[in-house]
C-alpha cells in the first residue's frame, strides 16, 4: 500500500465559538468511535472494540472540563493528529496497546514510596542492564 | 614436545639448592625498537620488549603464561647485524640489540608464514564459530596473500576430530600447531595426557588415545585456541561476537570470585568469558563458571507462589507478602524461633538486610545453610583472619610448604588449584595433605585422613612436618568442611596452636600463613556480617524459618509446624519444602557485592533483565519489612550499601583484600586455641565437600552442560568419539 501522507490529514482550526468546538470533538468522537473495529482488526489485538471504545472515552471526558478555546484547539489537533496515525498504521502494535491496557488512574502518575514500586515493578533507581 | 613431567623428576636438585623465596635481581638491558629507546629487565622476550615499546607483534603460539614455543614463526622481526629474521618470542632481548618491526624483510618473511599457515587451513570462516574473534582471520587481513599458489590434486591436509568431551568441540582441520593447548593442558591444567602426535605436518593434537579431556580448567583452551580448532561445544552456532553485550562481572559458583564477562544477547546470556585479575583469577576460569550459565534459563522462579494444600498457586507480591505476614503471626514466631538460612548464592545486600529484618524481630537465629551452619561456627567469627584466606590467593605461588586440610582446592577452587600446581612445577613446593585423598594436579604426602593425622603432624618430627618447620613461607590451607566437621573445633584448635608455637614464620606482618578456603561465594560476606547464631539463639526451635537461596538445607531440620518461607532465583530443594516462595534475581541479572575467600570485595553487575515478576533481593526483604510493620531504614542501594559501611567497611572496599595486622590475628587464634572441644573426639575422616563438582548450586544443578559434565567427567560414560559425539552435537547444535 503507497503511504499518502495526506491521508487523514487535517488543517488546523482556531475556533471561534464553543459550539463550533463542540462540533469538532463529537466529529472527533466518532471517528474514534467507528474506528474501533478497524483498529482491533489492523493491530491484530485480542481485545473487544468495545474496549478501545471505553479507552477513547476516558480519554474525552478527562478533558470534558476545558472551555478555553486556545486549549481546546490544541486538544482537537492532538486528537487528529493521534486518529491519523492511529489509522494510517503509523504505530507499532505494543504503543497502541500500552496506551489501551495502562489503567486510566494510573496514566501520568509514579508510584509513591518503595512498597508502591516494588509492587508495580517500576523502579527508576534499578540497575537497569545497557541496552541490548 | 614438552615434558614437564621429567622436569619434576629434576627437581631434587633443586630442592637441595635450598628454596629461593625471592626472585633474583637481575640488570636491566636496553635496546632499540624501530628507533625508540626501551629499558626492560635482563631475560624478557624480544617481543615483550617490542610491547613495552609499543609496538604490536602478531603472534600465534606466543602467550604471557604459557611456556615458549616458538613454533608458528609468525612473530618474525628483523635484528640489526642479524642474518635472518628472528622470531621474536624466543629471542632474549640483548642489549643494544636493534630491532625493526616494520620493514619489508619483516613483511615478506610475515606473509610467507602466512601463506603457510593458510595453505593448509580450510576456508570455512562462514560456518566456524572463532569467526570475528580469530587471530588467524584478523592477521590475515594484513599478512595474507589475495590470490593463491595451492595447487594440490589431493586437496588440503585432512585430520580426524577427537573427542575432548562436552564442554570443548574440535574441528582438528583448522588447527595450526601451535601447542598452546597443549602446553596450557600440561603446565597449568595438569592433564598430561593432552600432547602432540607426528611431525612437521602431520602433527596432531591429541590425548593419545581415546580419552575426554577430564580437567575443571579444560574450557580456556577455547579462548587460548588462536583459531577455531578448539570452540565451545555448548555455545556452537548460537551466536556472533559482534552481536554480543559485554558486561563485567563476578562469578559466584565458588568463593574465588573470578572476574568475568558476561556475555549476552537480548534477555538471554549467551556465554561467559574470563576477565583478567592478576590478584585473582589471572585470566582463567574453571569449567563451571564458564558453562553453567545455560542453567540460568531453567527451573527458575518467576512469580510469587503460596502454597495450598499440596500445590503452589501464583500470586501476586501482595498476595505473597501478606501470607508472609499472615504465616509470621499465626505461627507464633517470637525472639529466636523466628530463624533465617542464607544459602551460598545469597549476595551481600540481601545478606545485610536480612539479617537486620530478623534481629530487628526480636531474634539472633540467623544460620547458614551447611552442617553445622545452625550452630555457633567451629571458628569464632570475631576476627576476620579467622575465616578467611589471609594470605591472598597470588601468595599461594610464595608458599614454600602447603598443607591442605580437610580441602580439595582442585574442586572447591580450581583456579586457586593451578597456582598451586605452577607454584609445583617452578620452585619447591612441598605439599601435605590431611583428608579425604583426592586427585589434585600435583604430588603430595599424605599425612591420614583424621583428627588423629593433624595431631601427628603437629608433633612429628620428620617427613612433611619436618619440612614444613624449615619452610621460609609455609601456609596451612584449612577447607572450609573442617568447621563443618564434628571434629572441626578441635582439629582447629591444634592447628591454631601449632600456628601460635611457630609465630615467627606463619604469623608476620608479610605472611600470614593460616589460610581458610570457603567454598560458597556467600561465605565470607556471611562471616564479615556476623550471619551467625548465637549459642542461646541456636537451641530455639524454629517456627518461622526464613530460606534466602538456601537449597542445601536438610527438610527434617525444619519442624513440620514451622512457616518456610524461600526466596531464590530457582526451584530447587529449598523451593519444593516452603509455604511461600519468591522469586529473586540470579547472579547475571543484579549488581550486587560478593565477598570471596580472601575477604576481597568485588561488584558483580547485572548483564541481562530479571525475568518475570522476580524482583532484586535485598527488595524483597526490605518490601516484606514494611508490609510486616517495621520497614528497614533504606529504600535505594545507596542508603543500603551507607548500612554495609557501618556494618563492616571491607564490604564496600571494592577490589581490596583487607589484611588482618598481626596483633589481632593472634586474638583470633588464641580464641580458637582456647576454644571448648568434645573431650572424645569423633575420629571419623575427613570428607570432600564436593563429590560432583559439576553441580553444586541451583544453577549449576539446573545445566544442561553440567549434566553432560557429570555423565561424562563424573560418572565416565560416554568415552569415545564414535557414539556420543553424534548426540552431543545433535542436543547443542
Amino acid at each position: 500500500m503507497t503511504t499518502i501522507p495526506a491521508r487523514l490529514a487535517k488543517r488546523a482550526v482556531a475556533h471561534t465559538s464553543l459550539a463550533s468546538a463542540r462540533a469538532d470533538v463529537l466529529a472527533l468522537y466518532r471517528d474514534f468511535y467507528r474506528a474501533a473495529p478497524e483498529i482491533c482488526d489492523t493491530y491484530a489485538l485480542d481485545i473487544p472494540p468495545s474496549l478501545v471504545r471505553t479507552r477513547y472515552r476516558q480519554e474525552f471526558e478527562r478533558n470534558k472540563h476545558v472551555t478555553d478555546l486556545k486549549v481546546l484547539d490544541v486538544l482537537i489537533l492532538k486528537g487528529r493528529q493521534e486518529y491519523q496515525e492511529v489509522m494510517n498504521t503509523w504505530k507499532m502494535r505494543a504503543q497502541l496497546l500500552g496506551f489501551i491496557m495502562a489503567p486510566i488512574e494510573r496514566q501520568g502518575q509514579h508510584p509513591k514510596g518503595f512498597l508502591d514500586s516494588f509492587y508495580t515493578g517500576k523502579d527508576e533507581l534499578a540497575v537497569l542492564p545497557m541496552s541490548p | 614436545m614438552l615434558r614437564l613431567g621429567a622436569k619434576r623428576a629434576l627437581r631434587s636438585g633443586a630442592a637441595s639448592r635450598g628454596f629461593q623465596t625471592s626472585s633474583k635481581r637481575s640488570a636491566d638491558v636496553t635496546l632499540t625498537v624501530d628507533g625508540k629507546s626501551v629499558t626492560v629487565p635482563q631475560g624478557t622476550a624480544l617481543i615483550q620488549a617490542c610491547e613495552a615499546a609499543g609496538v604490536t607483534i602478531p603472534r600465534f603460539c606466543y602467550h604471557d603464561r604459557l611456556a615458549i614455543a616458538g613454533n608458528c614463526r609468525m612473530c618474525l622481526v628483523e635484528v640489526a647485524r642479524s642474518p635472518k629474521p628472528v622470531a621474536s618470542c624466543a629471542m632474549p632481548a640483548m642489549p643494544g640489540a636493534q630491532v625493526f618491526t616494520n620493514t619489508p624483510m619483516v613483511h615478506e618473511a610475515r606473509e610467507g608464514v602466512m601463506e603457510f599457515l593458510l595453505a593448509n587451513h580450510p576456508l570455512d570462516c562462514p560456518i566456524c564459530d572463532q569467526g570475528g574473534e580469530c587471530d588467524l582471520q584478523d592477521q590475515s587481513m594484513r599478512y595474507g596473500s589475495d590470490r593463491t599458489r595451492f595447487h594440490e590434486i589431493t586437496g588440503k591436509r585432512a585430520v580426524e576430530n577427537k573427542d575432548f568431551g562436552p564442554l570443548v568441540k574440535t574441528v582438528m582441520n583448522r588447527c595450526i600447531q601451535c601447542t598452546r593447548c597443549v602446553r596450557f593442558a600440561n603446565e597449568v591444567a595438569g592433564v598430561e595426557e593432552l600432547g602432540t602426535t607426528g611431525r612437521g605436518n602431520d602433527l596432531q593434537i591429541g590425548m593419545y588415545v581415546e580419552k575426554v579431556m577430564d580437567s575443571e580448567l579444560s574450557g580456556n583452551v577455547v579462548d587460548l585456541c588462536p583459531v577455531g580448532a578448539l570452540t565451545s561445544k555448548p555455545y556452537a552456532f548460537h551466536a556472533r561476537p559482534w552481536e554480543l553485550k559485554d558486561t563485567e562481572s563476578i562469578d559466584v559458583m565458588d568463593a574465588v570470585g573470578s572476574n568475568i564477562n558476561v556475555q549476552s544477547r537480548g534477555p538471554k546470556v549467551m556465554r561467559v568469558q574470563p576477565r583478567t585479575n592478576e590478584d585473582v583469577n589471572e585470566e582463567w576460569i574453571s569449567d563451571k563458571t564458564r558453562y553453567a550459565y545455560d542453567g540460568l534459563q531453567f527451573q527458575r522462579l518467576m512469580t510469587p507462589l503460596v502454597r495450598q494444600g499440596d500445590r503452589f498457586i501464583p500470586a501476586s507480591w501482595e498476595g505473597a507478602l501478606t501470607a508472609i505476614r499472615a504465616g509470621l503471626t499465626n505461627s507464633g514466631a517470637q525472639g529466636n524461633s523466628i530463624k533465617a538460612i542464607a544459602g551460598a548464592l545469597a549476595d551481600t545486600e540481601s545478606l545485610v538486610a536480612l539479617k537486620d529484618w530478623i534481629n530487628n524481630l526480636g531474634s539472633d537465629n540467623t544460620a547458614l545453610d551447611c552442617a553445622g551452619g545452625s550452630e555457633p561456627p567451629a571458628a569464632t567469627v570475631d576476627v576476620r583472619s579467622n575465616y578467611l584466606f589471609n594470605a591472598t590467593i597470588p601468595a599461594l605461588e610464595q608458599a614454600d610448604a602447603i598443607l591442605l586440610v580437610g580441602t580439595n582446592p582442585r574442586h572447591e577452587a580450581a583456579v586457586m588449584n593451578s597456582r598451586i600446581r605452577k607454584s609445583y612445577l617452578h620452585t619447591g613446593l612441598e605439599v601435605g595433605f590431611i583428608g579425604e585423598r583426592a586427585e589434585t594436579t600435583y604430588e603430595y604426602e599424605y599425612l591420614g585422613a583424621d583428627l588423629k593425622a593433624v595431631d601427628e603432624f603437629v608433633k612429628s618430627k620428620n617427613g612433611f612436618a619436618a619440612k614444613f618447620k624449615e619452610a621460609k613461607k609455609p601456609m596451612i590451607v584449612v577447607g572450609s568442611a573442617l568447621t563443618e566437621h564434628p571434629d572441626g573445633k578441635a582439629a582447629l584448635k591444634t592447628l591454631a596452636k601449632y600456628v601460635q608455637a611457630n609465630k615467627g614464620k606463619m604469623l608476620t606482618p608479610e605472611w600470614n600463613g593460616f589460610c581458610v578456603l570457603q567454598r560458597h561465594a556467600s561465605r565470607a560476606a556471611a562471616y564479615d556480617i556476623g550471619f551467625v547464631p548465637t549459642a542461646s539463639a541456636a537451641k530455639a526451635t524454629p517456627s518461622f524459618v526464613y530460606l534466602l537461596s538456601a537449597d542445601d538445607v536438610d527438610p527434617k531440620s525444619i519442624p513440620e509446624s514451622a512457616f518456610v518461607v524461600y526466596q531464590g532465583s530457582h526451584g530447587d530443594l529449598g523451593a519444593q519444602i516452603a509455604d511461600v516462595v519468591l522469586p529473586g534475581a540470579a547472579y547475571t541479572e543484579k549488581g550486587m557485592t560478593w565477598v570471596n575467600t580472601e575477604g576481597r570485595a568485588q561488584m558483580g553487575r547485572a548483564a541481562v533483565s530479571i525475568p518475570g515478576a522476580a524482583r532484586e533481593d535485598w527488595k524483597i526483604i526490605r518490601a516484606l519489612s514494611e508490609v510486616c510493620g517495621e520497614p528497614l531504614p533504606y529504600d535505594d542501594i545507596v542508603q543500603l550499601r551507607d548500612r554495609m559501611w557501618e556494618v563492616s567497611p571491607t564490604l564496600v572496599r571494592y577490589d581490596s583484600a583487607e589484611p588482618t595486622s598481626v596483633d589481632v590475628a593472634q586474638l583470633g587464634l588464641a580464641q580458637m586455641a582456647n576454644a571448648l572441644t568434645p573431650a572424645k573426639a569423633s575420629g571419623k575422616p575427613f570428607e570432600k565437600p564436593i563429590k560432583n563438582f559439576y553441580m553444586t548450586d541451583p544453577i549449576s544443578r539446573a545445566s544442561v552442560t553440567m549434566a553432560h559434565c557429570t555423565k561424562a567427567f563424573v560418572k565416565g560414560e560416554g568415552y569415545g568419539l564414535s557414539k556420543d559425539e553424534t548426540a552431543a552435537q545433535a542436543s547443542f547444535a
